[in-house]
Formats: structure tokens, C-alpha cells, sequence
């Protein structure tokens, strides 16, 4: 019992180490604005299907920070995972993660996507941008951004209404892993990537 | 008979009797100043419930208890205010009135309730598992922009209209079961307000998902400013508590309790004093009544009560020279004085009219010396009974033994020494016959010889099922079960984690309390062992880790404006039926669907003002919480409330180990081999459990010393007496055989010996050997006893016993009730053993002599 608390305990210590960067808005800004963007570019080009996905794929994998999608997505079943499923996974998730792009922000675009305002949640910043939608209304949503040092400030998380979708896909993949496993995952993945 | 009138007891009596007749008045006199000096000091007299106290302190359990005391000294004094309440949020709302009022009550040092607790609001959470938690968040997250919009708009129309977004929201990511508690909730409340009926909305449930089976309980912890000078030194701390539970007002389904041993102790004492005074008053109708069918006329009734008065006013003001302080087992002396002191009148005045009817004038000195040595070896014998457990680690049972054998000797003197006193100046007073029947002729009951050995048969059978009569040292085993302390200490105990039975151990070190935590955790009937580093929270990493990840959402339903994300539109109860119902099928949307159309179209629903109410009103609790988990942050030692540290680290370093058991310890037979378990690995270990096995085999020793002492005491007296180890056995063998009955019906009646009737065995002893004495010692002085008044005085003297024991069964505790029972079953038997048994041997032994 003794040793199982331990270990948490020393990790926390060693996470508190870390150094922690200040989450800064105008980078947050920048970010947020480069992937509005390229992701309103990449879903309005006139262009065929492949290459619209490719450009919204590539807008995506400049700005979020899939390696703390892909912590919160399947960490505590990562170990579940073989060396193929693992790189399969990490080629798979830009490619999910778009096509979820394209179906929550990309239907109905006429105007682009306005950035609103950042304001700070912890040590990350939102940045609200409001996406037009075809009944002249807008989508809020909040770009999670986070400053990774070095790394620079990438996308943590997406959210609407409060509600994050890392959250909601985390428990749509806990579900999918207990049904099917890892491969069962990597086939839902696969049906829903672009 | 002139050998046994002309040996010194005889003469010692006769001689007393002499005296005392001879200067009356001041006998009187003296016994009013007597009187006068027992009434002040009983004034002084106090009851201590504690049963914890009734053994040695220094039996190793109870030294171990004794140190654990010291360490953790509120365990002791604290009192729990325990609210059972259908759901969370209305056990929360009760509990927060609750401690708000008592922050300013009187005689409250301090309260701790860790529903409520900000540190908990903040930090609870962390509690659960790393899954649950992850649940929890995900569900937060999903519900964010729906409880932000209910903050915003409490009424109806708001409530329908986050409903409705948060459904086609949840119906577009095809998460409509997602929702399903909430709308079961919302069918439960529209349901009741159909009917016209107010049912709360339970907000934490709903979100939380956990729509638990059975009541839902909130503990109070209590440290009472403790008030040394009186009895109950936290009498003024329960008064408050009992006055702030008085002043909530009452919500359906919600019951609140006291208890904690301070609460407990205190409704103990009532229900003993309670009924203890009524049945001390109905035992003296009793006795009056005996006593008059016994003495013959009025005059004579009152004077044996006034006898009797004497010897309890004495006796009173003895125990209180002597112990100071009753407890559970010794108040009963008031009863059993009733029984006991009344004997030796009814002999004396039996005797003093048989005499008188011989000769001229009363007769004392001649009685005196007639009846003494029977009544001086019945007080011998029956005071040695009683002083039998003084040798004892017995402590409870010692004090009563000392009360009861002083007052059986003061009940002696007293029928040798206040009623010839009062006789001399009133001889008339000497005569007066019994009434009913005059003669108990033993040749006049058909079928005599098949009696007596189908009886001796009877007392050697239910030595069958005496070997398994056992002691119940559970003190809750013998408190009234309607009372409300134990109603709401059986809450706790049926709650998993929360009963208060449970064992401890004493650490020297953090180190050694994970350590004896680690040992007993892996035992097979151990539930859980914790200790002050399981109070920190495990995986807080990944909990925090999550929490980081899901704050957004949380700042968004504790403070955020809530966003519109799906097209508004008027909705009604209606509207949303049908939209529920032309949905994805799920039993909350169809029980939602179905409720709101019955609220929609009732006769006489709840009006809108009281649905609101009701949806709404506990609403504040989730707000608070949401906010108070914004805040959420590591937990370590240092950041626990100083109330729950100091639960398990005390003030002089030592920490303590609680291991909580499997089973349900109410049943013996778990709860010692929970002990056992438990004490193989530590046998250190203490607590209220062990005090109870530790105390069962003490008692159980006890008396088994406190019988054997008494009837070789009894044995050796009426050896000394009657000089015949015939006759001793014709004395003691029918004993022998009712205490074998009295055995054989506690098991077969299961009523245990406990605490409290655990003098039975003694005491039938004693006054068993009494009436045998009686009766041998009237067969060796006229050939015959059924033609003698001592028959008729054993007979009433017995029936007056068991008529005041008896009224112990009246009793609402348990254990006087049960201690009742028993003496009026052993005390029945040995009277039938006596007057069928001894007579007979007696009249054996006293043919071939």
C-alpha cells in the first residue's frame, strides 16, 4: 500500500519541478488565428476532397499538441497497446481529429471564423472565436491553448458550451476500447479519419 | 430446637431483642438520626452510565482502552449528530442548518461535518478512484452549459428550456443516455407536483449519476465544552444540540439522531431512572399487598414497610459513604433491597405472633432467639452472595455486591433491632396472622413422591442447556432499542465506513501506523485498515491531471453565462413531452415525457411557484460545490482539517490505526473472530470490540468465581450451623438444581446474562440457601415444618421477592428488563426446588439422627 502512494506522490513532486511557462495571449491569439485560418482555408478550397482533408490534416498538425490529446485519449490503456498499434494510432489521430473538425465547424461555412477575445483558465488561455453558422447565427467555441516552451503554444483542447470534446472523445474511446480493444479502436479511428 | 436455641447466635439475638425492647425509645431515636444522616448524604449519590468503567482498569484490554483514552480523549466525550435523509441534497440542506445553528449553541466547543465541510466541497472529490473521478469530469463537462443555464433562469420555463437544449445537444452527439438521470429526477419531482405533492430535486444525484439505493447519511461531529461539575459533563452540549434539532423544521423523509457515548450514556440513564421509580413504586404495592396477606392485619403490613423503608434509606446512605457514584448494575440495589429487606420482617413478626399465640405478652426476647440463628445464617449466607463478586475484576458488579451484602446485614439489624423497638411500645402489633391458606401442608398435595423426583429430574435435565449460557458484554445489547441514540448508532453501523465499531491500534510512528495498516488491511475478515496517510488522497497526479483538463467546463457551469447552441423556441411541458417522446427511446425520457403530460394536464397540480421551489431548492448546494471544486488542489497531511488530523495523530505524537471489520460485529461470533484476527497479528489492538471480548471473558470468569465463592461460603455457614454434611447438601443441592434452571431458560429464552443480570446466579444462591435454612433448620427444631409459620413466611417472603424483581421487566433497558426475567424465573425455581427438595431431606436426615 505504502509503495503505491509513494509513486503518485514522487510524480507530482517531479511534475510540480517542471518549469511552468505563463500562458501568454497574444501567442495564443496567433495561434488560434493561424489555424481559423488554414483550417477555413483548407475546408473552402476549391479543391478535391483529399486535398481539402491533406490541407485541414496539415493546419491541424502545425497548431494542436497531439501528444497531449493522445495522453488523455488512451493513457491509462496505452499499455494495451503493441508497437504497430501505438505508431498506427499517432499517423491516425490528426486524421480523426480533422474529420471531427469538419463536422462540428465545417458545415454551412460561408464567413470566416472571427476570433473574439482570449481570456486565461489557469495556466492555459481560451481563445473564443465564433464560427458563422448557416442559420446567421454563430458557434462559440474555445481553442485551449497552451504553452509548451519550447514547443511554443499549441491547441490542448477544443471546446463548446463549456463542454470539452478531449473529454467527450476520451469517454467515446475508453467505450470503444472496452468493446474492441486497441484494434477495435484503430478501426473506429480508421472509418472516421479523413 | 433447644440446641439450636441455646447456641450463641441464639443467645446473641435474644439478647439484642432484650435490649432493644427494654430501652425502645432510644432505638427509635437512634434510627432517626440514622436516617436523618443517610437521607443527607444519599443526596450526594450520583449514577455513572459508563459501562466501560464496571471492569478492573488494570486488565490489560482495559489498561490498553484506558491508553487509547488518553491519546484520543474527544473519542470518548464527542457526540454525532447523524440526518438520514432519501437523497443527498436534502441530508446536505439539513446538515447545513444543522451546523449553522450550532455554531452559536451553548456548551459546543466545536463542529465538524465533512458533507458540508468546505475542505471536502473543495476537495472530495480525490476521494474517488481515478475512474470515477474521470467520470465525474466527463460529466461535468457534457452538463456544463446545462447547469449554466440553469443558474441563469430558475424557474420553470428556464429549467424546461436547458432541459431542452441539453437534449438535442446530447440527441446530435447521440449521448441522449447521458441525460437519463437527470430526466428520471425531473420525472420523479413533476410526478409528486401532478399529485399536488412537493418532492426536491436531488441535484447532486442527478449529476453525479449516482442514484444510490437506501438513505443517504450525514454525520456531525460534535466536541462538547465539557462541564466537570455535573454528572453528565456534557449535559448542556446535548440540551443544545437536542434544543437546534427541535427548531429545524421537519422535511419529508428526513430524520435526524444523537448519538455518541455522551448521548447514548445520557438516554441510558433516563431509561433506567425512568422506569426504575415505577417499578420501585409498583414493587411497594406488591410488597404492601404481600405483606398484608403475610402479617395479618394493616398495622402490621406498615410496619414491615416501614422496615423496609429503613433499610433502603440506609442502605442508600451507605452506598453513598461508600462508592459515591452508582452505576447501570448497582442502581438496581433499590429494587433488590425491596426484595431482600423485607425477608427478615416477615420471619421476625411470623415468628413473634407464633410465639405471642403461645405465651403472654409479645415474646420477643424468645423469638429473638428462636428465629435468630436462621436469620443470622440467612443474612450470612445471602450477604457473602452479594460480597462474592467484591473479589472480583468486576468492578460494576462489586459495587452492587458491596451495597447488596451491607444492606442485607442493615435489613438483618434492622428486623432485630427497629421492629422489637417498635413492637415494645406497641405490643399488639405481635399478633397477626397470615392469610390464605393456613398451613402449606406438603402431605396435602396429591402425588407428592412423584413431585419432588420428577423436579430433582427436571433441575439435572436442563443442566443440558446450562453449559451453554454465555455473557454479552455488548453494552448496546442492553440499552432500550426505541431510544434514539442507539436507533441512529444502528444508522451508522449499517452504513459500510461508517460504523463506530471498530478496532484500534496505537503507532509510535507514521511509519509503524502504515505499517500495522499494511498487515491487518490483508486479513481475511478486515474491511479496511486506515491511518492518518490514507486520509491523502491516492493518484492525485492523475486526478489533478484531469481536473486541469476539465476546469474549463467547470469554471463554465460554476460561473459562465450559458451559451446558446441549438435554436431557441417556446417550449412548454407539452412541447418537450413530445419531443422527448418522438426522441431516442430511454426509460428517463419516457418517464420525463410521461410526467410533464400529467403535470401538464392535472386537476390540482402543485402550483408553479411551489414546482419552482422545488426544482430549485437545493440547486445552491451543486452552485457551491461547482465553485468550491474550482479551488480543488493537492491534498497532503498538512492541509487536512485539524478535526479529521487529529481523529488519527494526537497531541503527544502517536497515531492510530482504525481497522474496520467485514462482517456486521453485532454478531458475536463475528466480532470475536474479527478480535481474534485482529489480535494474532496485534494484540495490542483495542476498541470498543475487543473491550467487549476482553470483557466477556472477564465476567464470565467472574462469575463463575463469584458462584463458586458464594456457594462454598453459603455451604460452609449452613455446614457450621447444622454441623451435618447431610443437611448442608438438603440446602444446597435444590439451589444447585434452580440455578441449573435459571441457566438452562436464559439459553432457551435467549436472554444472555449481561451486565445487568448477572447477579442473578448469587442471588439465587443466597436466598435460595435462605428458605433452605429456613425450612431445615424449622425440620430440626419441630420434626415437621408445614406445621409451623415458616412455611407460609418463606412462601410470602419469596413471593415478595419475586413480585419486586419481577417489575424490573417492566423496564425499558434491556438489561434490567432482561435482569427481571431472569431473577423472577431462578428465583419461581428455586422456591418450587426448595419447598419440594429440602423439606423431605430434611426430614430425612433428621429421622435417622
Amino acid at each position: 500500500m505504502a509503495a503505491s502512494r509513494l509513486i503518485p506522490i514522487l510524480t507530482l513532486a517531479i511534475g510540480l519541478a517542471l518549469p511552468v511557462h505563463a500562458a501568454d495571449e497574444s501567442a495564443a491569439l496567433q495561434v488560434a488565428d493561424t489555424l481559423v485560418e488554414d483550417a477555413h482555408g483548407a475546408l473552402t478550397a476549391q479543391a478535391g476532397a483529399d486535398e481539402r482533408a491533406e490541407r485541414l490534416r496539415a493546419a491541424l498538425q502545425s497548431s494542436f499538441a497531439f501528444d497531449i490529446w493522445e495522453r488523455f485519449l488512451i493513457d491509462p490503456e496505452k499499455d494495451g497497446f503493441s508497437a504497430d498499434q501505438m505508431i498506427e494510432f499517432r499517423a491516425l489521430l490528426p486524421g480523426f481529429l480533422a474529420n471531427l473538425y469538419a463536422n462540428q465547424f465545417g458545415k454551412g461555412l460561408e464567413a470566416k471564423p472571427e476570433i473574439i477575445e482570449a481570456r486565461p483558465a489557469r495556466k492555459d488561455i481560451l481563445v473564443r472565436a465564433a464560427i458563422p453558422r448557416a442559420n446567421g447565427k454563430n458557434l462559440p467555441v474555445d481553442w485551449r491553448i497552451r504553452d509548451l516552451g519550447d514547443r511554443g503554444h499549441m491547441v490542448i483542447d477544443v471546446m463548446v458550451g463549456g463542454t470539452s470534446f478531449l473529454i467527450l472523445k476520451r469517454d467515446e474511446f475508453r467505450g470503444v476500447l472496452d468493446q474492441g480493444g486497441p484494434e477495435g479502436l484503430l478501426d473506429f479511428m480508421r472509418q472516421n479519419s479523413i | 430446637m433447644a440446641q439450636t436455641n441455646s447456641g450463641p447466635a441464639a443467645r446473641l439475638v435474644g439478647a439484642v431483642v432484650a435490649a432493644v425492647s427494654e430501652a425502645p425509645g432510644i432505638v427509635l431515636g437512634a434510627y432517626a438520626l440514622a436516617i436523618a444522616a443517610s437521607i443527607w448524604a444519599a443526596t450526594g449519590l450520583g449514577v455513572d452510565t459508563d459501562s466501560s468503567k464496571m471492569l478492573s482498569p488494570d486488565l490489560p484490554f482495559q489498561s490498553r482502552a484506558l491508553e487509547l483514552r488518553e491519546a484520543f480523549p474527544d473519542q470518548k466525550t464527542a457526540m454525532l449528530v447523524v440526518v438520514r435523509a432519501p437523497d443527498a441534497d436534502r441530508a446536505d440542506l439539513a446538515t447545513a442548518e444543522i451546523v449553522e445553528k450550532l455554531q452559536d449553541a451553548p456548551g459546543i466547543e466545536s463542529v465538524f461535518a465533512p458533507a458540508i465541510d468546505p475542505f471536502f466541497q473543495q476537495n472530495g472529490m480525490l476521494y474517488l478512484s481515478v475512474e470515477e473521478f474521470g467520470d465525474q469530469m466527463t460529466r461535468i463537462s457534457e452538463s456544463a452549459n446545462l447547469i449554466a443555464g440553469l443558474r441563469a433562469d430558475q424557474t420553470l420555463g428556464g429549467f424546461l428550456s436547458a432541459i431542452d437544449q441539453a437534449r438535442r445537444l446530447a440527441e446530435g452527439g447521440d449521448r441522449s443516455e447521458d441525460l437519463d438521470t437527470i430526466y428520471a429526477e425531473a420525472a420523479r419531482v413533476l410526478d409528486a407536483a401532478a399529485a399536488g405533492r412537493t418532492e426536491p430535486f436531488g441535484w447532486s444525484a442527478a449529476f453525479s449519476g449516482e442514484q444510490g439505493e437506501g438513505p443517504v447519511l450525514r454525520v456531525i461531529n460534535i466536541s462538547p465544552s465539557l462541564d466537570y461539575t455535573l454528572l453528565n459533563p456534557a449535559k448542556p452540549a446535548l440540551r443544545a444540540i437536542e434544543a437546534v434539532i427541535a427548531g429545524i423544521a421537519p422535511q419529508t423523509g428526513v430524520e435526524i439522531g444523537i448519538t455518541g457515548d455522551p448521548a447514548l450514556r445520557a438516554e441510558e440513564l433516563r431509561s433506567v431512572t425512568a422506569k426504575i421509580f415505577w417499578s420501585l413504586g409498583l414493587s411497594l404495592v406488591f410488597v404492601a399487598l404481600v405483606l398484608w396477606l403475610a402479617l395479618g392485619t394493616v398495622a402490621r403490613a406498615l410496619l414491615g414497610l416501614g422496615a423496609l423503608l429503613a433499610t433502603l434509606i440506609l442502605t442508600t446512605g451507605f452506598a453513598a459513604a461508600a462508592v459515591g457514584s452508582l452505576n447501570l448494575i448497582s442502581i438496581a440495589f433499590i429494587v433488590l433491597m425491596v426484595g431482600l429487606g423485607i425477608d427478615f420482617a416477615i420471619h421476625f413478626l411470623a415468628h413473634l405472633d407464633e410465639k405471642a399465640a403461645r405465651g403472654q405478652g409479645p415474646a420477643l426476647a424468645e423469638t429473638g432467639r428462636s428465629i435468630g440463628p436462621a436469620l443470622l445464617l440467612a443474612a450470612g449466607s445471602t450477604a457473602l452472595a452479594f460480597l462474592a463478586f467484591t473479589t472480583t475484576d468486576f468492578v460494576g458488579m462489586a459495587q452492587l455486591g458491596l451495597i447488596g451484602g451491607i444492606g442485607v446485614l442493615i435489613a438483618f439489624a434492622v428486623s432485630i433491632t427497629l421492629i422489637p423497638a417498635v413492637v415494645a411500645l406497641r405490643p399488639g402489633l405481635a399478633r397477626g396472622q397470615a392469610r390464605g391458606p393456613r398451613r402449606l401442608r406438603a402431605g396435602g398435595v396429591p402425588g407428592k413422591r412423584v413431585i419432588a423426583p420428577m423436579l430433582a429430574l427436571a433441575g439435572v435435565m436442563a443442566c443440558w442447556w446450562a453449559v451453554d449460557a454465555r455473557f454479552d458484554a455488548d453494552p448496546m445489547n442492553l440499552r432500550d432499542p426505541d431510544a434514539g441514540s442507539v436507533q441512529s448508532f444502528g444508522w451508522l453501523i449499517a452504513q459500510p465506513g461508517l460504523s463506530p465499531l471498530r478496532v484500534a491500534v496505537l503507532a509510535q510512528s507514521p511509519q509503524e501506523a502504515a505499517q500495522v495498516a499494511s498487515t491487518l488491511q490483508g486479513l481475511e475478515t478486515v474491511d479496511t485498515a486506515i491511518w492518518l496517510g490514507d486520509l491523502v488522497p491516492q493518484d492525485q497526479l492523475q486526478k489533478l491531471d484531469l481536473l486541469d483538463l476539465a476546469w474549463p467546463s467547470l469554471q463554465h457551469a460554476a460561473e459562465g453565462s450559458p451559451e446558446d447552441l441549438t435554436e431557441s423556441r417556446q417550449i412548454t411541458p407539452e412541447r418537450l413531452a413530445e419531443a422527448l417522446t418522438g426522441g431516442p427511446k430511454s426509460a428517463g425520457a419516457q418517464a420525463l415525457a410521461e410526467a410533464l403530460t400529467a403535470y401538464a394536464s392535472a386537476a390540482d397540480p402543485l402550483p408553479k411557484a411551489g414546482l419552482e421551489q422545488a426544482l430549485f431548492a437545493s440547486f445552491p448546494l451543486l452552485q457551491a460545490r461547482l465553485s468550491a471544486m474550482l479551488q480543488m488542489d493537492e491534498v497532503t497531511e498538512q492541509s487536512l482539517p485539524t478535526p479529521l488530523a487529529s481523529r488519527y495523530s494526537s497531541a503527544d505524537g502517536r497515531y492510530l490505526v482504525e481497522i474496520l471489520p467485514k462482517a456486521d460485529i453485532r454478531d458475536a461470533v463475528a466480532r470475536s473472530a474479527f478480535v481474534l484476527d485482529v489480535q494474532a497479528q496485534m494484540a495490542e489492538a483495542t476498541g470498543a470490540p475487543a473491550q467487549i471480548e476482553g470483557a466477556t471473558t472477564t465476567v464470565s470468569r467472574a462469575m463463575i468465581q463469584a458462584v463458586l465463592i458464594a456457594g462454598l461460603g453459603a455451604s460452609l455457614l449452613a455446614l457450621i450451623t447444622l454441623r451435618s454434611l447431610l443437611g448442608t447438601a438438603a440446602i444446597v443441592l435444590p439451589v444447585a438444581l434452580a440455578g441449573a434452571v435459571c441457566m438452562a431458560a436464559s439459553v432457551l429464552l435467549d436472554i444472555p446474562f449481561n451486565y445487568a443480570n448477572v447477579i442473578v446466579l448469587p442471588l439465587i444462591i443466597g436466598i435460595g440457601v435462605d428458605t433452605g435454612i429456613h425450612l431445615a433448620l424449622r425440620v430440626r427444631e419441630e420434626g415437621s415444618v408445614f406445621d409451623t409459620a415458616t412455611p407460609m413466611a418463606a412462601f410470602y417472603s419469596a413471593l415478595t421477592t419475586i413480585a419486586a424483581f419481577g417489575t424490573l421487566g417492566l423496564s425499558d433497558h434491556r438489561g434490567t428488563a432482561s435482569m427481571g426475567i431472569l431473577l423472577a424465573i431462578g428465583l419461581c425455581a428455586t422456591v418450587i426446588m426448595c419447598f419440594a427438595l429440602t423439606p423431605p431431606l430434611a426430614r430425612m436426615i433428621h429421622r435417622k439422627s
